[in-house]
């Protein structure tokens, strides 16, 4: 958490803003100090690659604050055109939000509201699964500065840190020292499970590598072996690729830990299983704390992404995948989320924040989402900016705008802008939005 | 005229295309199945940022990680370009790029996400949300080599 905060101008146009928050992955580290100069941020202390070039590579962009059609247009008439599009589709989806702060989200999940649509986040392409799986199993948890204090055990699952988030160990999990662990790392051990022996594996202390979508059937050989279950050593290296005797090894460092963690990522939930291989790294967990403590955390990828799940949570009672076709929340993983009412030919009109699913969707889903009017919000342009009816260049929240995200533990974290920027916030044109659906449907309150 | 025998073209043994079948077959090599991972890499990450439609970004979306060892046995070198094609039959051709040395095993093969792998994931999510986006079965066919 923060510590202090100052804004500090110096002469010559420069600024330092300290202890500023990096949004770009879930790690959300809130320690970064910019220097910033003539709108631009020249220099991001304590930030991670992936933070440097997020900090760095958003200035103000030099195209029009809106497009109709891939012409520039007045905000008014881009308000106007995208709750018209909105409140004429009969199956109207609103997608993303992970990289918007939670007061923006608020405003998308009432829109959704007023127009009887379909609210979905990137959570459901990325741990969707997992949220399903909490759900089925719940979730033994803890905050990274648990992680920090107390985790002398750290696994990591279908996760590539070193890549994806590579504050990570030095930050959270491997190399702090913390309150129970004076030396650091020198008082952990650190186990990475993948199919692929990625950047991560020099961090740690023992590399499992196990057969490609075998994961399933590795984490229940880890929960027979903490049930004491006799497993016959052939089948458990032919349907894990890993010899029993590393499983048990890695069962008994688990039952020794004094506070184990699983940090679990989208090798479990991309991969064939899915929910089901994540309910079985959640039962493990619950499992191991009929022995020692024990913990598992999803490693969440964009920056407010935990607050999407949160705020769609809070106003619907469910994570990602809500319908109010009917006026009230309905779930459905599967029907309602936006791979399938893209690619199952369903939606008729869309609203993308901060996301690109022309780009990241399966054909069938962005084939469909080319043939509907759609409004987009981005910071940058993408493939999915170039393709809307709607096209609003967003201020860059973090940089240009406050407000709170969560960082991937749930904890809330507030935003300190670095310098303004003449596009217009998500907030402010989701408010905008709101205010004219509300007019076309006559609601006054 | 209709003697009720099937009417036809006149099939005859040509030596010199029985040659060619036989050489193009000799040189032609089945398509095999890989096991297709897509993850984050750091360039993709910070090509986001900087810009999608930047080069770094799209040479780094755009490149398939190969196993030194189906590289070899394939013939394969960096820069040349194969055809992936899906179990829902979506196929696309990429520019191969050889892995470190025990980054990958034989039969598995790797790249970053973005507009290929994307391309190459079925519409269905099996109830989930989540099409299958890693562990992907995969036919490979060589292209293109240098």
């Amino acid at each position: 958490m923060v510590s202090s905060t100052e804004t500090v101008a110096v002469p010559g146009a420069l600024k330092i803003v300290t202890d500023a928050t990096c949004t770009f992955c879930g790690c959300v580290c809130d320690d970064i100090d910019l220097t910033v100069q003539d709108n631009h941020i020249t220099e991001a202390k304590r930030a991670c690659v992936l933070g440097k070039a997020w900090f760095l590579s958003h200035s103000i962009e030099d195209r029009p604050s809106c497009l109709i059609d891939g012409k520039p247009a007045t905000l008014e008439a881009g308000y106007d055109r995208a709750a018209q599009i909105l409140t004429n589709g009969k199956y109207p989806i609103v997608y993303g939000l992970s990289d918007s702060p939670c007061e923006a989200q608020r405003v998308a999940v009432s829109i959704v509201d007023w127009i009887n649509g379909t609210i979905d986040t990137t959570t459901s392409v990325c741990h969707g699964p997992s949220g399903m799986a909490f759900q089925g199993v719940g979730e033994v948890t803890c905050s990274l500065g648990e992680v920090a204090n107390r985790g002398d055990l750290i696994i990591f699952w279908g996760s590539n840190p070193a890549e994806s988030h590579p504050r990570h160990f030095t930050r959270y999990s491997l190399m702090p020292k913390g309150m129970f662990l004076p030396n650091g790392r020198k008082d952990r051990t650190c186990v990475l499970i993948d199919v692929r022996k990625t950047k991560s594996a020099k961090a740690a202390d023992q590399f499992i590598q196990i057969k490609p979508r075998a994961d399933f059937e590795a984490l229940w050989a880890l929960r027979a072996l903490a049930k004491g279950v006799e497993l016959d050593p052939e089948a458990v290296l032919r349907d894990t690729g890993v010899e029993l005797s590393v499983w048990q090894g890695l069962m008994d460092k688990m039952k020794a830990a004094k506070f184990g963690v699983i940090f679990f990522g989208m090798g479990l939930t991309m991969t064939r299983g899915k929910h089901a291989n994540t309910e079985a790294l959640l039962a493990l967990t619950r499992d191991l704390n009929a022995f020692t403590r024990f913990a598992a955390k999803a490693n969440r990828g964009h920056g407010n992404v935990s607050g999407a799940d949160n705020v769609v949570s809070w106003r619907t009672g469910y994570p990602f995948g809500v319908n109010h076709s009917r006026g009230y929340p309905r779930f459905n993983p599967g029907e309602y989320t936006t791979s399938d009412t893209l690619a199952n030919g369903e939606a008729d009109s869309a609203m993308t924040i901060a996301c690109d699913p022309m780009a990241n969707f399966s054909q069938p889903a962005r084939e469909h989402l080319a043939k509907i009017p759609f409004i987009a919000l981005d910071a940058k342009e993408t493939p999915t900016t170039r393709a809307a009816a709607v096209a609003f260049t967003v201020a860059t929240y973090g940089i240009n705008t406050g407000g709170t995200v969560y960082r991937m533990d749930d904890v809330p974290i507030p935003l300190r802008p670095a310098f303004d920027s003449p596009h217009p916030s998500d907030f402010e044109v989701l408010t905008q939005i709101e205010k004219r659906v509300k007019l076309i449907k006559g609601i006054t309150s | 005229m209709n003697s009720g025998m099937a009417s036809g073209p006149t099939l005859r043994y040509d030596l010199v295309t029985d040659f060619r079948i036989r050489y193009r077959m000799s040189n032609y090599r089945m398509a095999e199945t890989f096991i297709l991972i897509p993850g984050r890499t750091s360039d993709q990450g910070c090509g986001i940022s900087e810009g999608k439609f930047l080069e770094k970004y799209q040479r780094e979306i755009n490149t398939l990680m190969v196993a030194v060892g189906d590289m070899s046995r394939l013939g394969l070198a960096d820069g040349d370009f194969v055809r992936l094609t899906s179990e829902e039959g979506q196929s696309v051709e990429v520019a191969v790029s050889t892995a470190k040395k025990d980054e990958l095993p034989n039969g598995m093969l790797f790249i970053a996400y973005g507009d290929i792998s994307s391309r190459l994931m079925g519409g269905d999510t099996h109830g989930s949300g989540m099409p299958t986006s890693k562990g992907m079965d995969v036919q490979l066919e060589v292209v293109s080599q240098g």
